[in-house]
């Protein structure tokens, strides 16, 4: 990847800015640098000073030592900033919105399991819940190399013909123009997006950028989050009908290496397959299911997946919240903030009626 | 019993076609319900080398210009086809449409109550039905069983017909190649036409080529020896060679 990565931390607590600050070096690639926003040090005109924070923050991060920056990373809880007293987290997502730059907030908190999912679902920026540093750092540069990379390949990919379908700038970046349909369906339902999508016209000089930005957040917070087109380990061996523990093994993993997502944000510790490859060689050697594919291929002793609400029936989904296989019966599916792509992602019943006033319908 | 897995390709076209559907049905502000089930899910192994899809779609609030104000058009639709894997050019996948039945029952909803306006089947078989014509519509008085897909959205009470007419039951008419898709592009040119029906039929034009081919070869032949004349004797080919 040719494009250099540089991070820019906002942290508020000086002990926590120099941990992580370490901890996103140890992740960065050769030539990526990290700058922490020190705002104690930034020169700032008395005019400046009396601006909107998002707008202050505009101006600083285009100049030097802050431009051109590859991702923004920032504590939700800025108030104790030198200069920017009781700033939050949102007057730095307008400025990146300004500037088309990703963003990424964390809440160093542990906060619950309940807490991950709900939180999970904010949108504009990404959301990283780890309240380990060393994870919350790899998953920065994790999301900083998947945007330089969208960033680096975009503008050789995209012609008039893409530039009219969000869905089909996104099948081309990916490889995979024969999924442009099913990325498409990503969009349905996801009615929080549509304010991002850029215009063509009134911000042509930096439409790339912004379609860029736009994709980065698609990719992340909905295409590879809600399995359908992609699948983690857990929908993926669900949807073989393959026990998750089995599907682990490298021999049974091996066998669909070729269906291993390897785009942008791939993460070879959560690694995600296209599931319309992994269908396909199912498929294409006439058997039913990937249980019977895995047991002729590797071994027979595999055993089938399991819903975890009644054993006693073969999975086939994925509950988006409990992160567990599930059965068709044993779940619910089509809720309206559900991208419409995303047909393995359903709600276990249990879970549903857990939380069902706050899930909708 | 475990789902089947199938080329995404394969499912995608339909998946792809309904939702154009859907989507056409919404811009009339009618609704579309189905069955809380994907639609890969739809398909389950029927052979060695068949699969069936089964899916059934509830249209409420269907448009409809002959209707008085007062009254609404619904509309039940029960899709069975069945799929064959094949080999083609290059030893390549094929996979065709062996067998096809779409059921529709029209109900007029007033004052709570549903009326059964109009019940009839589209039908193909690929084997061909002995003493049917190859491709039919059937007029019937039947209602769909078991919709799955009227399950928490029905808002009436069914009324069935109260005298059963032998001209409906008996009555098989010579169509074209009708299947789901073809019968949901006649719905959307009937109730939608226009703007949205253009829309529609562009959309869903390159969904078609993906669709499964029909397989009707003693059709085709007997079409082809004398193609100027639409014959009756076309629609009953397949008996031929009985």
């Amino acid at each position: 990847m040719a494009t250099e990565i540089k991070v820019v931390l906002f942290e508020d607590a000086e002990r926590t800015k120099s941990e992580l600050v370490s901890a996103l070096k140890k992740y960065l690639p050769s030539g990526g640098t990290v700058v922490a926003f020190d705002s104690e040090k930034i020169a700032e005109s008395e005019g400046d000073r009396k601006l909107m924070y998002e707008e202050r923050l505009r101006l600083i991060l285009s100049r030097p030592p802050f431009d051109p920056v590859t991702l923004l990373v920032a504590d939700r809880d800025l108030s104790m900033s030198v200069h920017f007293r009781g700033m939050s987290v949102s007057a730095v997502i307008e400025a990146a919105k300004r500037l088309a730059i990703p963003i990424c907030s964390y809440a160093r908190q542990p906060g619950s399991e309940d807490y991950k999912w709900r939180a999970g679902w904010e949108e504009g920026h990404i959301l990283l819940s780890e309240s380990d540093d060393d994870d919350l750092a790899r998953q920065a540069v994790l999301a900083a190399r998947g945007f330089a990379e969208i960033g680096s390949r975009l503008p050789e990919l995209v012609d008039d013909e893409l530039r009219k379908s969000p869905s089909k700038a996104l099948a081309a970046l990916l490889g995979k123009p024969e999924y442009v349909d099913k990325i498409a369906l990503y969009s349905v339902g996801d009615q929080n997006r549509l304010s991002e999508v850029p215009i063509k016209g009134r911000v042509e000089q930096d439409w790339v950028k912004r379609i860029g930005c736009f994709l980065g957040y698609w990719l992340w917070d909905s295409i590879l989050r809600y399995p359908g087109l992609l699948v983690n380990e857990v929908a993926a061996a669900s949807h073989l009908n393959i026990a998750t523990d089995d599907f682990r093994v490298p021999e049974v993993q091996s066998v669909f290496k070729d269906a291993l997502y390897s785009g942008p944000f791939a993460d070879a510790s959560k690694p995600r397959w296209w599931r319309g490859v992994v269908d396909d060689l199912v498929s294409r050697e006439g058997f039913n299911d990937g249980l019977e594919f895995v047991r002729r291929k590797v071994k027979n002793a595999i055993r089938p997946s399991q819903c975890w609400v009644d054993a006693t029936k073969p999975a086939g989904y994925y509950c988006i919240i409990s992160d567990k296989p599930v059965s068709l019966d044993n779940s619910k599916g089509g809720l309206s903030w559900l991208p419409r792509g995303a047909d393995l992602t359903r709600i276990s019943t249990p879970v549903f009626e857990e939380y069902g006033p706050w899930i909708g319908s | 019993m475990s789902k089947t897995i199938l080329p995404t390709k394969l499912w995608a076209a339909y998946e792809d076609f309904l939702y154009s559907f859907q989507t056409a049905v919404e811009q009339t502000s009618g609704q579309v319900f189905s069955p809380d089930r994907p639609i890969a899910s739809c398909f389950t192994r029927s052979g060695n080398a068949t699969v069936e899809f089964k899916r059934c779609l509830y249209l409420k609030g269907l448009r409809s210009r002959r209707l008085s104000g007062s009254k609404r058009l619904d509309l039940v639709i029960m899709a069975m086809e069945e799929l064959e894997r094949g080999t083609g050019e290059h030893d390549k996948e094929v996979w065709t449409l062996r067998k096809s039945t779409v059921q529709l029952n029209y109900i007029v909803v007033a004052d709570g109550v549903g009326r059964l306006a109009q019940a009839l089947h589209f039908d193909f078989d690929q084997a061909g039905q002995r003493d049917h014509p190859f491709f039919h519509v059937q007029l019937t008085d039947e209602l769909i069983a078991a919709a799955e897909c009227l399950v928490g959205h029905v808002d009436f009470d069914i009324q069935p017909p109260s005298e059963r007419s032998e001209c409906y039951v008996t009555t098989r008419i010579p169509t074209c190649d009708m299947t789901l898709a073809s019968v949901l592009y006649c719905l959307a040119a009937d109730h939608f036409g226009g703007a949205i029906f253009n829309q529609f039929a562009q959309e869903v034009l390159s969904i078609e080529d993906r669709l499964p081919p029909l397989r009707f070869d003693a059709l085709k032949k007997s079409v082809d020896t004398s193609p100027l004349h639409f014959k009756s004797v076309h629609w009953f080919a397949h008996m031929q060679s009985t």
